[in-house]
């Protein structure tokens, strides 16, 4: 991606844990990354928000910190380090609303070049269908593996 | 707590510094339930996965 990333990033032992500050017009905010064993054997969800007082992270958050393509940055290169460690394993995500899945398609569609020398880019459909991503495609979902 | 750095290579790495923050051991790892549940019925439903392999693999 030709943005800007967080560079210093928090890691727990197994590579499933990661977190980062947010630096804007809002101050600092912690963010947090979190990959969570789904389904079969090897897909894991990829939960992101802002970490609360109690240690539980908002996914619905709108920290409105001005950095949003700066954090989509910093979020794919952490879910490099997770592939890295972990090449057989495979991502899933989505938004927490209809308009975060649109961002991150865009998002996708818009760096799809740099991201597919490194990806394997999967889209899920409504149906449950999975198909190689492509621009504008619409999904309600996204499955992630790294390139081998 | 102590912490210790693990390195990174690559170019799309590039500046990353890793920190080894053992506090986020412990941190909840279930995730939002309500979306976990959403993936798996969706993954689910995936005939692709069901044959064990993803359209781009």
């Amino acid at each position: 991606m030709r943005y800007a990333y967080y560079t210093d990033i928090g890691i727990a032992f197994d590579y499933e844990v990661f977190d980062f500050v947010s630096t804007g017009i809002n101050g600092s905010i912690y963010k947090r990354v979190v990959f969570t064993y789904i389904f079969q054997t090897e897909i894991y969800n990829l939960a992101f928000g802002d970490v609360l007082e109690n240690g539980e992270i908002d996914d619905f958050s709108i920290s409105d910190n001005k950095d949003m393509a700066k954090i989509l940055s910093t979020i794919s290169r952490i879910v490099k380090l997770f592939l890295d460690k972990y090449p057989n394993r495979k991502v899933f995500f989505s938004g927490s609303s209809p308009e975060r899945t649109r961002l991150y398609r865009m998002a996708i569609g818009n760096n799809l070049e740099e991201l597919s020398e490194i990806y394997d880019i999967n889209a899920v459909l409504k149906n449950g269908d999975i198909v190689e991503f492509r621009r504008n495609l619409a999904c309600v979902a996204f499955l992630i593996g790294i390139k081998s | 707590m102590e912490k210790s750095t693990e390195s990174v290579k690559g170019k799309f790495l590039s500046g990353i510094n890793l920190t080894i923050k053992p506090e986020l051991n412990k941190v909840n790892r279930t995730g939002n339930a309500k979306k976990n549940a959403q993936a798996k019925v969706l993954l689910r439903k995936s005939k692709v996965l069901k044959a064990g392999v993803t359209a781009n693999s």
